[in-house]
């Protein structure tokens, strides 16, 4: 069960950027799923912790939130399932999603050049919308469709990681990212409108590159703006100033 | 001394290290890691010292062991200056204290450095007896391989004495690696399983970074190769009385040479 009072996050891509800045600036704040692939946060989890060497047998306080790490392909068969079966076990409920894990695979000669856009439009779509998708689905229908009050009252949320790329044509070869982007902004609007049944909200953050452009604190900001908030059905873009 | 906590050590030592959050790692077998282990002053004197033994006591370096890519010098041949820190007493305790194991004050390391393009070793585990002359260390003492006892096999000098000791904790600490970056080489591979064909964990030899673990019979690591660069290390060992591994890990675990 959930840690005290701390609100239970589903975080995807832990291990990217954003993902590690995400559980490095909150692990003591939230208890975090936290869902990643290759890469891990660099926090404390069940498989790592700190020690003090002058001090080997003390506690040391960081360790008493350790992310409890997921390693998934969340594309591949009943991954999804399996995520959410183990973050119920863990903590019991989810307060909020942050889908932030993407596939970000660039065709610099454009979608004609050969069968790369092609190729990679599924595996694409797969993590970068159809992921989300059964995420938002799963958890809705294990628990959140019938916890109005709970979903009300813990102010339970999805924040969808997008792109300024779904809403604008970049050069780059960013055509099936940005499709997927765009999809994912539908998808979140969508969510928002059937969700609001039961109280739960979805909105998205659309940064703009990170960090070359904006600093990876500013959309890290932009979704613990979105979690202590009212809004639903926004695509929030995350620019420079 | 052996697993109480070491909050006692002296000032001149606690002041040395950079900060007291150590990782400690379940897998692919229990170790500790740290980054930063050293005050950057300090690191620096280190490295400084390890490049001044490098180029003035080039020949001092000889073959680790047959059929290995490392090229050493024992740490008791470097007692005059900063590296004497890891043949220290309060080194000694501190790493027996983080890894919680009874050990004797018997410590033997060397530097260790790899030309460029060495080749990789093999996955093996350290749990590996050793022979030190004379009777077990004090409290506050530490006793380093000398001449009149072979560490490998216990050949001795006449009218000298010799305790046999296994291996029981192992430490790596990265130094005089400036610039290392993933694709450079040179990691050591940390196995869940002697037949897995690669390593499930590669640890990068990253300046002033350090990886320690207890020998068991499932400590199965080796230096990877293929480094860019030079690769240098500090490799050391502290030990368990021979009862103790034998009890522990049951005689015939024990890898001899």
């Amino acid at each position: 069960m959930s840690s005290g009072n701390r609100r239970v996050c589903l975080l995807t891509g832990a291990g990217g950027l954003l993902g590690d800045a995400f559980c490095r600036a909150l692990y003591t704040a939230y208890d975090i799923v936290a869902v990643c692939g290759t890469r891990i946060p660099a926090t404390p989890s069940q498989h790592e912790w700190f020690v003090d060497p002058f001090d080997p047998q003390g506690t040391v306080p960081e360790n008493d939130s350790r992310v409890f790490l997921i390693r998934s392909d969340l594309t591949a068969p009943g991954e999804v399932d399996r995520v959410i079966d183990l973050a119920l076990a863990k903590f019991g409920g989810v307060d909020l999603l942050v889908n932030n894990a993407a596939s970000l695979r660039l065709h610099p000669q454009g979608i004609v050049d050969g069968d790369s856009a092609i190729d990679d439009f599924e595996p694409q779509f797969a993590l970068n919308v159809g992921v989300p998708l059964r995420l938002s689905a799963r958890l809705a229908q294990r628990g959140w469709m019938h916890d109005i009050d709970g979903n009300r009252a813990r102010n339970r949320n999805i924040v969808n990681v997008s792109s300024l790329s779904g809403s604008n044509v970049y050069p780059g070869g960013q055509a099936v990212y940005a499709a997927s982007k765009a999809a994912l902004n539908h998808l979140t609007r969508h969510l928002a409108a059937e969700f609001a049944e039961f109280g739960v909200r979805a909105n998205a953050v659309a940064p703009d590159s990170f960090p070359a452009r904006v600093p990876t604190e500013k959309v890290l900001q932009a979704i613990l703006e979105l979690d202590t908030g009212a809004m639903t059905g926004g695509v929030y873009s995350v620019v420079a100033n | 001394m052996s697993g109480e906590t070491v909050s006692q050590a002296p000032a001149w030592f606690t002041e040395l290290f950079a900060h007291r959050r150590w990782i400690r790692r379940s897998g692919p077998f229990p170790h500790v890691y740290v980054r930063d282990v050293f005050v950057e002053d300090f690191y620096q004197r280190l490295a400084d010292e390890y490049q001044r033994v490098l180029g003035a006591r080039a020949s001092a370096f000889s073959r680790v062991a047959d059929n290995y890519s490392a090229d050493g010098i024992p740490l008791a041949d470097l007692r005059n200056g900063p590296l004497a820190l890891f043949t220290s007493r309060e080194w000694h305790d501190l790493i027996a204290s983080v890894a919680g194991v009874e050990v004797t004050g018997d410590v033997e390391g060397s530097i260790h450095h790899h030309r460029p393009d060495s080749p990789a070793g093999w996955p093996h585990n350290d749990l590996n007896p050793a022979w030190f002359a004379g009777p077990a260390p004090g409290p506050g003492e530490v006793r380093l391989p000398d001449p009149s006892v072979d560490t490998k096999t216990g050949a001795k000098s006449d009218g000298v004495t010799a305790r046999e000791t296994v291996r029981a904790v192992a430490v790596l600490f990265y130094l005089g690696n400036p610039g290392w970056q993933p694709g450079d080489g040179g990691e050591t591979g940390l196995y869940a399983n002697i037949a897995d064909p690669a390593p499930t964990l590669a640890v990068p030899p990253l300046d002033n970074s350090m990886v320690l673990f207890e020998c068991t019979p499932r400590s199965w690591h080796t230096y990877l190769g293929y480094n860019r660069a030079p690769r240098s290390s500090i490799v050391m060992w502290l030990h368990r009385s021979k009862d103790d591994a034998v009890q522990r890990w049951g005689g015939d675990r024990i890898v001899q040479w």
